[in-house]
């Protein structure tokens, strides 16, 4: 008979079998850092580049709004906080913020929504909606020179489709970009076009993750279309909702081809964005002390509402 | 009944969606005349358009500049963030997780206020009217490393036990497993850097100063700048020229790009 | 010779500093040696296998491979080649570009390569899928060619975590004989890990039993079997498991079970005043007396199932839940009162408070022919 091998005591806790039986490791320093050397050398390019174009500047443009500078961007004159109390006290530059809330509010909801609208029509399962969905994401893959430039013909006082149209309706003819009211709503359309395909696109992956068998069970309780939506199919989505607003919300503030090429900020500064006013007051004034401190306004303000949104929208998102 | 209503839906909104780029076409091959009367469709489509625009500015130059600007960004940025994204999937250290929050901390800090300073540091590199400054300051991108560790992830962690029974070094295993693992998410980064330098406008109006590296949006701007009092059918035919490799690349793509966006976003 | 020859000595792991993942493990595995790790989930089966790799370290005590000091040698460097519960396969790459992929890496010629390809293909009888990828095959493909990857690789020692986890019941019995019929072909060093008890029993040369990190038992299947160190491994071990109760021991020595109308005189002297578990193996529960039947236990049968040519009856015995297994086929009426037989030598004692075994000499002794 053979007996089962004999087995010696045992330790009790960690500590004791690391004080009787850990062995010293034969591994060098060098190889005891080999992660951190792999880490260091395949981070190093994003670091350096991060450093370089983001972090770095990003202090300088505080640094910078503290100072008037020459021509070449060099700092002369340490001048404290005599920038900012320039913008506090500019009426251009309060009616910059104005408008650009009035901006904001126009797009932001009116393009989550339209991206939203297109995205559950084009989730149905259609002959054909392949097409559909290529059409409403194109706008995806028009740049902002394309866009504003087409929408500058079609907004033309006289030989624009759009005040065609109108004639044809027999309404009044459209100011569009040379009224001051109508302008920013202009430019408000032309993005809210722009930024569609990109949010559809990230709602339909969304909308497509969504697992098929709660829609099911839904209908075998006899749920209508509108309670599924309110019911499954916004709750389900809402982690996408919500970056696609928070993303269609800080690219409004840095929406900058179309008021360049369709009205250069006007008429009357009416649609003379922050981003528009730091370009005008740095790349053709070279006002760069003035623009780093608006720079910084705006970086404060898009920080400080990005975090409201995280913490209030969070909460309100469901995540599976 | 509910079919029919879901098409007439989905037809309106295609008709409007698209009706810009539809029109702006139109409007490529259409004579002055046409253009003058407010013609929806031209009573005699002319290629003259192309053919002046080729002559007035060097649009073909300006193409090419986007396309050397477009795919020389895309490739620095998928490698660049791929590497990162490596380390963050595969890579355990002590501090890993900080370094990470400082990689999604640059997603908070928006373009316009690094501008004056990126710009200015541009300038003392001498890189103005340089390949260089379109393409060096988009390599890093906090966004592409982040969707890329996402995919990173879904490889089991078997393979990469697997990979160290075998003796593959973590090069070896970057490029011969993760790489060809994941290679649907480089294809959907890929697209997306390239559609967004591609479209590129702020950044190259102010370090370009003149035609050798200027691209093709800038290219479009000055275009219009010059041409819209007399012809816009020109302007168009140029529009034209500039939105088709973006929207070919996009049709081509665009299931992809969804899937793959969707799950960097989110999850 | 010490090639492919593993020992553990006091090897400890702990992810959190205070709680054991490994306790004090400590064995030799001979070079050649079918040696099954088996236990519940989150025994720290895995956590030992994956030390031995070198996919882990160890937090204390020592791993020698081949006769050498390998605690801190990497995982390519240990000769061995490792088998993944999912496989691990590269689903980029077809099964041929699979099994070949580690011998690449370890630039071994390409005549080499195409020889120990043939060979193993040859042997798992693959070649008319060796051009698919991974995701076209079946599980049971996918298994073979994980299994060729290991044979490729020529190590002498193979690593298998859970192998056939993913199959099901019928090719898991197939695959079993296989990959023990590859091991003793190629006479390699097997450590398999798994949570099943019948391939360990079935596969094993020795096994170890765990439990929550601690070592429990280290032997031969029948030794392991016949004579459990504890209750957790004689209830582990055998299916169905074994039937406990507790018994009482009075000041003379004797066992009184619940239920049962005569006491137990032990030929063995037994602590007095106090409790103990008595356990004994379904199969050695009788209906009817047998030759050597000398003790008996009154029981309240409450389901009766006939498994072929074997009956599996349930009942509450003087207050336990106990399974009887036996041969035949029994058309019984259930829930009424029945009488078991049995041989007291079947009989397992064991303490209380720790669950040591305490009667092993009761056991009857091993046939050495049955473990041949």
């Amino acid at each position: 008979m053979k007996q089962a091998e004999e087995l010696p005591r045992r330790v009790e806790t960690v500590d004791e079998a690391v004080k009787r039986y850990r062995i010293p490791s034969s591994r060098s320093f060098w190889q005891k850092t080999v992660n951190y050397r792999t880490a260091l050398l395949y981070l190093l390019p994003s670091l350096l580049l991060f450093g370089v174009f983001m972090f770095y500047p990003m202090f300088y443009s505080l640094y910078l709004s503290f100072f008037f500078t020459d021509a070449q961007g060099d700092p002369t004159t340490f001048v404290g906080f005599e920038n900012y109390a320039y913008l506090w006290e500019s009426a251009s530059f309060r009616r910059s913020v104005l408008v650009t809330i009035i901006f904001v509010l126009l797009t932001v909801p009116a393009s989550v929504i339209l991206a939203l609208f297109l995205a559950l029509l084009a989730n149905e399962k259609l002959r054909g909606i392949g097409w559909y969905r290529t059409i409403f994401a194109s706008t995806l893959g028009m740049s902002v020179a394309a866009s504003a430039v087409i929408w500058l013909f079609m907004f033309h006082p006289t030989t624009g489709v759009l005040n065609a149209a109108l004639q044809a309706l027999q309404l009044p003819a459209v100011s569009w970009l040379q009224d001051s009211t109508m302008a920013l709503i202009s430019i408000s359309i032309t993005t809210i076009w722009m930024n569609t395909g990109f949010s559809f696109l990230i709602l339909l992956g969304g909308l497509q993750n969504i697992d098929e068998h709660l829609y099911e069970s839904a209908r075998i309780d006899g749920a209508g279309y509108f309670y599924q939506l309110r019911r499954i199919t916004v709750p389900m989505l809402s982690p996408t909702l919500f970056f696609i607003i928070t993303i269609t919300f800080i690219n409004a503030f840095q929406s900058f081809g179309q008021v360049d090429i369709l009205t250069g900020g006007g008429p009357a500064e009416a649609t003379n964005l922050i981003i528009y006013s730091i370009y005008r007051e740095a790349f053709i004034y070279y006002q760069f002390g003035p623009a780093s401190a608006m720079a910084i306004v705006l970086f404060a303000a898009v920080l400080l509402l990005t975090l409201l949104q995280f913490k209030f929208g969070e909460r309100k998102v469901h995540y599976q | 009944m509910r079919k029919s209503l879901l098409y007439t839906l989905l037809t309106i909104s295609a008709l409007v969606m698209f009706f810009p780029i539809l029109y702006a076409f139109s409007v490529s091959f259409m004579t002055s005349e046409d253009i003058a009367n407010r013609q929806i469709v031209p009573t005699n489509p002319t290629l003259a358009n192309y053919y002046d625009v080729l002559q007035s500015v060097p649009i073909l130059h300006y193409l090419m500049n986007s396309f050397i600007v477009a795919s020389t960004a895309t490739l620095g940025m998928l490698i660049v963030s791929s590497l990162a994204a490596f380390i963050f999937a595969f890579i355990p250290f002590r501090g890993r997780q900080a370094v990470f929050l400082l990689f999604i901390s640059t997603l908070l800090i928006p373009w316009e206020a690094t501008m004056i300073p990126n710009f200015l540091t541009i300038q003392s590199l001498g890189w103005m009217n340089n390949y260089l400054a379109l393409t060096v300051p988009f390599f890093a991108l906090a966004f592409g490393t982040f969707l890329l560790r996402q995919h990173f992830k879904t490889v089991p962690m078997e393979l990469y036990e697997a990979s160290r029974v075998e003796g593959l070094s973590h090069f070896q295993f970057f490029y011969k497993v993760v790489v060809p693992y994941a290679k649907t998410s480089f294809v959907t980064l890929g697209i997306f850097g390239f559609l967004t330098t591609w479209n590129m406008y702020l950044w190259p109006l102010l370090v370009t100063t003149n035609d050798t590296v200027r691209t093709v949006q800038i290219g479009l701007r000055r275009l219009q700048a010059d041409e819209v009092a007399t012809n816009w059918g020109l302007v168009m035919a140029g529009v034209i020229l500039v939105i088709v490799p973006t929207l070919i690349l996009l049709a081509a793509g665009q299931k992809q790009l969804q899937k793959g966006l969707t799950k960097g976003a989110v999850k | 010779m010490s090639d492919g020859q593993v020992t553990l000595k006091h090897v400890t792991k702990s992810f959190d500093g205070s709680q054991f993942a490994v306790q004090d493990a400590s064995v030799t595995i001979e070079q050649g040696e079918f040696f099954v790790l088996v236990g519940p989930s989150g025994c720290g089966k895995s956590t030992m296998l994956r030390m031995i790799a070198g996919l882990e370290e160890l937090t204390a005590g020592e791993i020698h491979m081949h006769g050498r000091l390998s605690n801190d040698l990497s995982p390519s460097k240990r000769e061995l080649s490792m088998v993944f519960q999912n496989y691990a396969l590269y689903p980029h790459l077809t099964v041929e570009e699979n099994i070949l992929f580690g011998l690449k890496v370890r630039k071994v010629s390409k005549q080499e390569q195409r020889r120990r390809c043939d060979e193993a293909v040859d042997m798992l009888g693959m070649r008319e899928y060796l051009k698919r990828k991974p995701r076209e095959l079946s599980g049971g493909q996918r298994q073979r060619v994980a299994l060729a990857r290991a044979v490729v690789s020529q190590m002498p020692i193979c690593l298998m975590d859970e192998p056939l986890s993913n199959l099901d019941a019928k090719l898991r019995a197939q695959m079993r004989t296989e990959i023990r019929q590859l091991q003793q072909e190629l006479g390699i060093t097997m450590i398999y890990v798994t949570h099943d008890q019948v391939e360990a029993m079935t596969m094993a040369d020795r096994m170890m039993v765990l439990r929550q990190g601690e070592v429990q038992q280290v032997g031969r299947p029948l030794d392991l079997y016949n004579h459990p160190a504890n209750d957790f491994v004689a209830s582990f071990i055998g299916a169905p498991p074994m039937n406990l109760t507790t018994a009482t021991v009075d000041n003379s020595g004797t066992l009184h079970v619940p239920g049962a109308p005569r006491p137990l005189v032990m030929d063995q002297p037994l602590p007095a005043e106090q409790e103990v578990q008595l356990g004994i193996r379904p199969e050695h529960l009788h209906l009817e007396p047998q030759e050597d039947s000398d003790w008996e236990l009154p029981v309240h049968l409450q389901t009766v199932e006939v498994l072929g040519n074997e009956t599996l009856l349930t009942m509450d015995a003087g207050g336990a839940d106990w399974k009887a297994k036996i041969p035949g086929q029994w058309s019984l009426e259930a829930k009424r009162q029945a009488v078991l037989y049995l041989n007291s030598s079947h009989l397992h004692l064991f303490a209380l408070d720790n669950g040591k075994n305490i009667g092993a000499s009761l056991s009857a002794p091993v046939q050495e022919e049955v473990t041949l």
